[in-house]
Parts: C-alpha cells; structure tokens; sequence
C-alpha cells in the first residue's frame, strides 16, 4: 500500500507525516516502520519511491567534489586550516596547494596563503571522522586568494536556485551588475564589483533568491529589482548605462 | 498556602480565574522564529506575561576535545533569567535553579534531535528569560525547539510543551504567577506530539494520583495547541515571503 499525505513542493515542518508504504527515506526524512516523516522545515519532493525534503535553513554537510569558498583560519607547519561553514574545520595540506614542489624549510606559507585570505577550493576527502581535505590545485584562480570583493551567506540548499538552470540566475546577476561572482556549494558567495553601489546591488540580488528561493518567476523577478535600481543608478550618475535587458550575449 | 492575601480567590463563583481564564484556556501565546541575526536559529516566544527568546548555534566543531563524543553529536543548554525578568531584581549568573532547568531542558529536547548525524559537535542552545510569569521552562521548550527547526538541525519532532496544576481544589491549564505561588500543585510536561513521546514531566506540590492523570492528561492537550502555533509559527516566516511575492505581482 503506498499512500503519499503532502504535496508536491508542500512546506512541511518537522515530524510530519510525509508518506506511507515501499518508499526510500531520502535526505530530511526519517523511516519508521513503513512511514516516512520529515525532519527539517522544507519542500517535499516525491520522485518515484524516493522521498525528499530540500531543507530551507540548515548547516552544509561536505560532499567530496563540491567546490567551495573558504577563509583560513591558521597556517600550520605544513599546511592551512580552513573555515568552509561546514560543522567541521577543513585542511589544506601543501602538497594540494600549488603544481610546484615546495620546501617546506625555505618557504615561509603565509606567502602562499595567510590568514584571513580566502580562497576557492574544491573538497578532496571527506572521510568517517569528518576530516575535510581540500585541494586547491587546478582550481579556477589557482584557488585563490581572491583580493578584495565581500563574501555574503546563503543557505546551502538553495546554492542550485541562485546558479538557475544551467547557471541563467547567476549568469543574468553578473551581467546586469558587472560584477563578478563566485557561488561556493558551500553557500559562500564571494563578489567583486567595478564600485560599491553595483556590488552592493549584487549581493541584494543574491539575499533575495536566498529569501525567496521557494516562490515561483523568481529570475524573471530578480531581473526587475536589478534592472530598477540600475536605472537608478545611471539617474544618479553612478553607471553610464543601463545594460539591455534581454541579457544577450555581448 | 504560605503568605497568601487575605480572601484571595483563584477561581471566583463564575468559575473565572483572576486573569479572567476558565479552566482549561491557555494564556494568549505568539511566536516568531529568525528573530536574532547572528544565530543559526532563534526564536521569540509571548506566553502570557513570560517574554523568552532562544538562540541555536552549531553544530559546531568543540573543545576541550574530551568532551566531543566520537558517535553523535553533543547538546548544550543555557537557561538564564534576566535580572530584570522579576518583580525583586533577580542576581545574574546561574544558580541553582537555573543549572536544574538548564538540565531538564537538555533532556525534554535531546529526544528530539539527530544528533547522531553531527559526530564531534555540540549543539548550543541559549534561552533567555526576559520576563517571567510562571511555565517559563515549558515556554522555554517551546521556543528552543523553534530555534532548533530555524537552525535546519535534523529532528524526529518538534518538542511542544505545556503546564497544568491545582488552584483551589480545581485541576487547571497553564497556570500564572499568582496560581503558581498560591495554588496547589504545578504540573510542566513536554511531549513530542507525533507519537505522544513525554520528555519532560515534572510535579511540584500535592495532588492525589488521579488528580496527577487529570493534570497530565490536561497539560498533554495542551501542549498539542501549542503544537499547532508552533507549526504556524515556523511556516509564516516562508508564506509570508511567498504571500509578499505574490501581492506583487
């Protein structure tokens, strides 16, 4: 007997009854007995006999592949320490760092990477007693660290709207602000602008999917907030002009 | 009971209690989660005359490292009245009450909770009593437990709680400061409404052992309408945003 009691995409809370009979726990859910009840505050999703909850709050969980963005917090005698917003402090061990040998006796690592600086990294390991390894090797930037631009926040989960269906959200904001972006699956945005007024319209842009990331025509209402302060923007004399809105190619 | 005024009535001849309640009505209660900026989950909870906000942080990594457990995670609480919170100012800091209440929360909450998922961490809860009027530590239980659910920590349930005692002879819901210091008996329960798991239950003063059933029975259904407005509470913060969206358009 198979019996599902929400909808699709419903807002449950947790410790609802979300479905009975043959069905597999996925992520945010819990199995008793036959039924399977949710454990975060989020959206069900039901694809065939996999039941889902996609959270809308909650602490990111490492998955080796992801890439990340990061800040470190120490430099060690042979490698970095390194805050991802993961439960757990992340490693980078040198060897991982860079393409070149390096000696550990004549190089000082805080040339490499210092405290405080943050970087892109992609996760190499994650293993049973939660040690996160990261590499930055081969990474975009060879890793980092990015200079200047701010780093904003966004729940882990909601990192697959702000990209949009083969990166259209991320895209549309970079674009229209001229900024440029990177989105951590970590739900670490870090963002460098031509000014601050465009940077600062950028990360409004991101704080909005991230608020409103469950609600329906979400680009096409981002694209409306950007564009409305763009004109703003260019009638205070800050922008020359207002990029097209069909967001081509250009 | 002891320096209880003169002719003081609990429940006057029309069977109202003296904040104007019948029996078996709760205070008026609202909520609100993501209320602190800073935390990973926070809310906000109006109980009658009790103002209480709790904080979740974590899971988080922690040290000294011997307190890590290797198989789950760990869960901290904090509860804290202001000193303000009192009539008589109350001295700051912990004491014994507190660190006893601290406990029992710990334990009423921790049911709920996967911590089996987080290995190494702790889970840090901060509940601050910002004014009192009897049932803190049941509001207190309601509010962390919304904290929680904001945090997006994994839970079997939401934890809801609720009180119920003797006033004047009678079995009563969700008593006040006054009914508290001058009644019979306090009953606080908390229980996870899915299965009708108690986690916490408490007595303080005399009842007899069906007055007890009476009172648990009572405080149960209680806490299950506390349940509810806490389900509402936890929704409203994301149908709000999808209500102001659609208003819109």
């Amino acid at each position: 007997m198979r019996k599902v009691f929400v909808k699709s995409r419903e807002l449950v809370v947790p410790g609802t009854l979300l479905a009975q009979g043959p069905f597999k726990a996925g992520r945010g859910t819990f199995k008793e007995g036959s039924r399977i009840y949710s454990t975060v505050v989020g959206l069900v999703d039901v694809r065939g006999d996999l039941v889902r909850v996609i959270p809308l709050e909650g602490p990111y969980m490492p998955e080796v592949g992801d890439s990340v963005i990061g800040k470190v917090v120490d430099v060690k005698f042979s490698g970095w320490t390194v805050d991802i917003g993961a439960p757990y402090q992340a490693s980078l061990r040198v060897q991982d760092a860079t393409e070149e040998r390096i000696d550990l006796m004549k190089t000082d690592l805080r040339k490499i990477f210092d405290i405080g600086d943050v970087i892109y990294a992609k996760i190499k390991g994650y293993n049973e007693v939660n040690q996160i390894d990261l590499m930055t090797k081969g990474m975009p930037f060879r890793g980092g660290p990015l200079r200047g631009g701010q780093i904003v926040e966004v729940t882990p989960s909601k990192v697959p709207r702000l990209i949009g269906k083969g990166g259209s959200m991320i895209t549309m904001i970079k674009k229209l602000t001229n900024t440029r972006i990177i989105v951590g699956q970590n739900g670490w945005v870090w963002i460098s602008g031509p000014n601050d007024e465009l940077e600062r319209l950028a990360i409004a842009a991101i704080m909005k999917v991230n608020r409103e990331s469950h609600t329906q025509g979400l680009t096409d209402r981002v694209k409306e907030f950007i564009m409305g302060h763009l004109r703003e923007l260019k009638e205070r004399g800050v922008i020359e002009e207002v990029p097209s809105e069909g967001g081509e190619e250009s | 009971m002891m320096g209880r005024p003169e002719g003081l009535k609990l429940i006057d001849e029309n069977g109202r209690r003296i904040d104007g309640r019948k029996k078996y009505e709760l205070r008026p209660i609202s909520m609100e989660v993501n209320v602190l900026k800073n935390a990973d989950g926070s809310a906000y909870v109006e109980w009658g005359k009790n103002k209480i906000l709790a904080a979740v942080y974590g899971p988080r990594e922690i040290h000294p490292k011997h307190l890590q457990r290797p198989d789950r995670g760990i869960l901290r609480v904090r509860y804290n009245m202001a000193p303000f919170s009192v009539e008589d100012r109350k001295k700051p800091g912990p004491d014994r009450r507190s660190v006893e209440i601290s406990k029992v929360i710990r334990g009423a909450l921790e049911p709920a909770l996967i911590l089996e998922m987080f290995p190494r961490t702790a889970v840090d809860i901060f509940i601050e009593v910002l004014q009192a009027d009897a049932g803190t530590r049941v509001a207190g239980i309601a509010a962390a437990s919304l904290a929680l659910a904001d945090a997006g920590i994994p839970m079997r349930d939401i934890v809801s709680a609720c009180a119920a005692g003797k006033i004047d002879g009678e079995i009563v819901l969700d008593l006040n400061k006054d009914e508290d210091n001058y009644g019979e008996a306090d009953v606080p329960l908390a229980i996870m409404p899915m299965k009708n798991d108690i986690t916490l239950l408490q007595m303080d003063g005399y009842l007899t052992r069906e007055e007890f059933m009476e009172a648990v029975r009572l405080a149960i259904k209680g806490a299950k309408a506390v349940y509810q407005k806490q389900r509402e509470a936890l929704k409203r913060k994301y149908l709000a945003v999808a209500e102001e969206v659609a208003g819109n358009e």
